[in-house]
């Protein structure tokens, strides 16, 4: 159903809505792609959707999972968690189990669809901004790049095209997919429509760990590896503002989209588009290199590629951050039924391979020292005077995060 | 983990599937599940409806005529958002009603739930 004034010819439509939604809190920043009024609806029935299966459905699984056959299991000498594989093909006997599955998917492809839809209108203004910040930051595309096969073997996280389908020169669709779809897929706790929560966590861990350096020689220079569309790296630039600041991610269309985004809300940031796990910078260029939310997409060859890669990129004395889903606090057996459920049907390919890795020894095994990980709790804004909440003590994403820091050794 | 193997089997990466293998919900049959889908998609659409019909009433609160115009120019405030947010999640709870009536019959049945367990050891059938 068309919702188009009949009056208006639909090019000037959207030029429209920038002046309607210009106070728009959900649209955050200029490039935030348009909404009319019912893909707004639609988009607020997807988190509604989500909340239902999430919040009212799924706490049912656990208490099925891990307060009954866990028990009972146990009674009987057997490790439900061990044997997830087998529970979750016997959970097949239950019709709303069947049902709760089949509308997770459906859930998650209604995001993507609605989110494309208010995308396709929105890219002839997008444009536009783009072109009228062109001159803050940069952005390298490499036309021969191929991007790693863990990341195309599948649609992570059932976004159509992946992270790096390009359509050419000055496409910045995909970028804008994944920007409008965050706030939803997180349900707003990633920093609302910023989604920047990971970015100023990642500055805080670092005041909280690294005091001095921050005093005495804050990081001049920064990357963020599989920075997406910048949500982290702009955090960063913000936080460190006398830094220069690189991201690389391995999607032509979601760097355009990356730099154009960083450039209206008045950040200089230099996207290219390479591997993380072997760049075409020098030597010890970098004092600070962080990923967020990266290395349980890798896989586990390139996960130990990546830890060298920054000891590489590092000076003597720079600092190696990652931040990761809190994927391993949670040992229960329906964990262990959900992360397969995200495996297979959220197109999460190394999750399972991610939760068995223990990140922070390959930081050891890659040259790290005084190697660190725990959660640092989730903050708003980050604060160099804050006082330090790194901890061991576990939580539930997007209350606290997975830390693996280390310190790249002088030499 | 596995690492030995052959240098791209997926193994090798810890990854848990092919490339391109369909992911299959055991047990699922298509029709059902494209069912599923349909009331879920109907769904939305009522949601929709309601929203605009919510707009309208705002609208004609604050004085204003329904036009397609004003009703594309009305933004509304994170409260109302958030609102809508949970009016929804309550008309899919109702919709949806039967499917959580199934899971907490399965919390009270204490035979169901064995035999999810007892008969672990078959696996797939
Ligand atoms: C969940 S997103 C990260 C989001 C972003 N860092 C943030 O905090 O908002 C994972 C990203 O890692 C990127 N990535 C995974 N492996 C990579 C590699 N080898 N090189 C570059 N980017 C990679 C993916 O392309 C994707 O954009």
């Amino acid at each position: 159903m068309s919702t188009m004034p009949k009056t208006m010819p639909k090019t000037e439509f959207a030029t429209d809505l920038s002046v309607t939604q210009a106070g728009d809190p959900s649209r955050a920043h200029p490039m935030m792609p348009f909404t009319r009024h019912d893909e707004a609806a639609r988009h607020a029935h997807v988190v509604a959707f989500k909340n239902f299966l999430m919040r009212q459905l799924e706490p049912r699984w656990r208490t099925l999972i891990d307060e009954k056959v866990a028990p009972q299991m146990a009674q009987s000498g057997r490790d439900a968690a061990t044997e997830y594989r087998e529970l979750e093909k016997n959970l097949g006997t239950v019709p709303a189990y069947r049902a709760w599955q089949t509308l997770m998917v459906a859930a998650q492809d209604e995001m993507w669809r609605s989110v494309t839809e208010s995308v396709d209108h929105s890219l002839p203004e997008l444009q536009r901004i783009e072109a009228a910040n062109a001159a803050l930051g940069s952005v390298r595309i490499n036309p021969e790049f191929k991007a790693p096969r863990y990341l195309t073997a599948v649609d992570i996280h059932r976004m159509p095209g992946g992270y790096h389908a390009d359509q050419g020169e000055g496409d910045l669709r995909q970028g804008a997919i994944f920007d409008k779809a965050a706030a939803l897929y997180h349900m707003g706790r990633n920093g609302g429509a910023m989604n920047d929560l990971r970015g100023h966590t990642i500055a805080q861990h670092f005041f909280d760990r690294f005091e001095s350096m921050n005093a005495e020689n804050p990081p001049k220079r920064i990357l963020d590896l599989g920075c997406t569309v910048g949500h982290s790296t702009v955090a960063l630039a913000q936080n460190f503002p006398h830094a220069e600041v690189h991201g690389v991610d391995v999607g032509a269309a979601l760097l355009r989209y990356a730099r154009a985004r960083s450039a209206s809300l008045g950040v200089s940031i230099h996207y290219s588009q390479q591997s993380a796990e072997r760049t075409d910078f020098a030597d010890g260029y970098f004092d600070m290199v962080v990923s967020s939310a990266v290395l349980h997409e890798t896989s586990a060859k390139a996960a130990p590629a990546i830890m060298r890669e920054c000891w590489r990129l590092l000076r003597p004395g720079g600092v190696m951050i990652h931040l990761e889903v809190p994927l391993r606090f949670d040992a229960s057996a329906w964990n262990r039924v959900r992360g397969w459920f995200e495996s297979v049907h959220n197109n999460e390919p190394f999750w399972i391979g991610a939760q068995k890795t223990d990140f922070a020894g390959l930081a050891a095994q890659a040259g790290f020292a005084e190697v660190c990980a725990g959660y640092q709790p989730s903050v708003r804004q980050a604060d160099p005077t804050a006082i330090p909440r790194f901890t061991s003590t576990p939580g539930p994403v997007h209350v606290v995060w997975y830390m693996i820091s280390g310190i790249k050794p002088q030499a | 983990m596995t690492t030995d193997r052959n240098d791209s089997s997926p193994e090798s990466e810890g990854l848990i599937f092919e490339p391109g293998a369909t992911a299959r919900i055991h047990g699922s049959q298509p029709d059902i599940a494209m069912l599923l889908r349909m009331v879920a998609a109907l769904t939305e659409e009522v949601n929709v409806l309601r929203t605009r019909l919510d707009t309208h009433e705002r609208l004609a609160e604050a004085g204003h005529a329904p036009t397609p115009l004003s009703v594309e120019s009305h933004v509304p405030s994170p409260e109302v958002v958030a609102e809508r947010i949970a009016e929804g999640e309550a008309l899919i709870a109702r919709v949806m009603h039967s499917v959580v009536e199934d899971a907490d019959g399965l919390l009270q049945d204490e035979q169901r739930i064995r035999a999810l367990w007892q008969d672990s050891q078959r696996g797939d059938s």
